[in-house]
């Protein structure tokens, strides 16, 4: 190697060891501390309801929530479920899938507006067209 | 070297590491295939191929990396820094199926190019915590094709070696977009800190190697020699350098090699026009300095390849006094014939 070429290797390195630690640590600080992808926004900023009813799974803790006359289906997605889509629906009385609710995707707290009374839901992956899991109250 | 170019120079060197390389790919895929199944039966294949070959690619552009400043810090891994090509096109291998696998499983079941859908199904863009890592690997993986397409010397010919090296040391931006890929990758999907933990293992090492390596270079470069009263360099004793070998000595910065042969020294500049070879590392084959790399050749009293051939490197001039080396460290212009010196 020339000189010239041993010097921009040094640099290459030295850029590599300041910059993608730095982006690193930039991406860790920036992830947001309440991961809420909300559906209905003003519901969920109004955090406070009485809870109905709760459930609670490996991966999944579901609670029903009354607040200002309105039922919110409040799901946390406590470990990433292992499928690349995965929409949730009403569970039937015959604990078949019913009513679409909304999707779900990352670790976090997703909040859907519910008209009806609910026994459980079930967490379907559309792509595979099987169900990932369901959960009853 | 030769006249016409070939698919692959082949030597049993070559035949040796390809079959090396070959079984630890073989053995990696097959340990990695038998864990996951062992710990994660509801793995489905594709899942299985992407994550195996995605990681066989990361370690394996991690030995690559690796091998550069190991062999300039210990001479005995220098054979592998010969043989680092194949490796690179093995490795762009392991990276193309991942890649292709992942574009087939996450972007060809929409109703857009799976192309245009890797680089619109996640447009978060100004997010570092969210952002679209398949680009950074799939941008990372058109680097490595360009550079395992033109891992030929008549690619090295055509584009000539100063474009080529340019295009080579691109590895340094796929490196990082890789590391960046697999990091947020892992954030994003996975909650693993494996991952993140062999990660960061693999790139404080890799950067520290070559930190060190260079550094090293960098005091070498910098080393003052012992001139004599007509500002020549003292080098060496005749007795330090081996018959048909060299000696490699810095000259403002810049590497010389003085090879002792049939009784004779002479003094080259030590870059090799194909690749940047380190001329000295070689040895005398039929009379010519050999370039260790990919055995480019060199006669060593006026620096010139042997016809037909037309490569040419700078020539020193040398003195004895007794058996002391000394150097003129005013370099003649390429290809200058020079008088050997005697010992």
């Amino acid at each position: 190697m020339t000189s010239n070429l041993r010097r921009r290797h040094l640099f290459m390195w030295i850029g590599i060891l300041v910059i993608l630690p730095v982006l690193m640590i930039l991406a860790i600080i920036n992830i947001p501390k309440f991961p809420v992808n909300d559906q209905l926004v003003e519901i969920a900023s109004s955090n406070k309801g009485a809870v109905l009813k709760t459930a609670i799974t490996d991966n999944v803790e579901l609670k029903l929530i009354e607040a200002a006359s309105k039922k919110i289906l409040e799901i946390q997605i406590l470990q990433p479920l292992k499928a690349s889509s995965a929409t949730v629906h009403i569970l039937n009385d015959d604990l078949s899938k019913g009513d679409f609710i909304g999707q779900i995707s990352a670790k976090g707290i997703y909040k859907f507006p519910i008209e009806k009374e609910i026994n459980g839901i079930s967490i379907f992956d559309h792509i595979k067209g099987e169900e990932i899991t369901k959960i009853q109250f | 070297m030769g006249l016409d170019y070939q698919t692959i120079l082949w030597n049993k060197h070559k035949k040796v590491y390809d079959k090396l390389i070959l079984a630890f790919m073989l053995m990696y895929l097959l340990v990695f295939a038998g864990l996951t199944f062992t710990f994660n039966a509801q793995t489905t294949i594709e899942t299985l191929i992407i994550r195996a070959f995605g990681t066989l690619a990361v370690i394996m552009l991690h030995i690559i990396l690796a091998i550069g400043p190991i062999s300039r810090l210990n001479t005995s891994f220098l054979p592998l820094l010969y043989n680092r090509r194949h490796l690179g096109v093995s490795m762009f291998l392991a990276a193309a199926v991942h890649g292709v696998f992942s574009m087939i499983q996450f972007h060809t079941l929409g109703n857009v190019n799976p192309v245009y859908s890797i680089f619109t199904s996640n447009l978060d863009y100004t997010s570092l915590t969210n952002f679209p890592f398949q680009v950074l690997g799939f941008v990372a993986l058109i680097i490595l094709f360009f550079m395992a397409a033109t891992s030929h010397d008549f690619w090295l010919k055509n584009l000539s070696p100063s474009v080529w090296k340019k295009l080579h040391m691109m590895v340094y931006v796929a490196y990082a977009l890789i590391i960046l890929h697999v990091f947020l990758g892992a954030f994003q999907q996975e909650t693993s800190p494996f991952t993140i933990g062999f990660l960061s293992i693999g790139f404080v090492t890799i950067v520290s190697l070559h930190l060190i390596a260079g550094f090293n270079e960098v005091k070498t470069d910098t080393k003052k020699s012992e001139k004599d009263e007509s500002n020549w360099l003292y080098v060496c004793r005749t007795g330090e350098i081996e018959e048909d070998r060299a000696k490699i000595f810095t000259v403002d910065k810049e590497r010389v090699a003085i090879f002792k042969y049939e009784g004779k020294l002479s003094a080259i500049h030590n870059v090799c026009k194909h690749q940047g070879g380190p001329l000295g590392e070689g040895k005398i084959v039929d009379g010519c300095i050999t370039c260790p790399w990919h055995g480019y050749q060199y006669l060593p009293g006026n620096g010139q390849s042997p016809p037909p051939f037309t490569e040419k490197v700078a020539t020193y001039e040398l003195k004895l006094v007794k058996d002391k080396i000394y150097l003129n460290p005013e370099a003649f212009p390429e290809g200058t014939e020079v008088k050997p010196v005697n010992c």
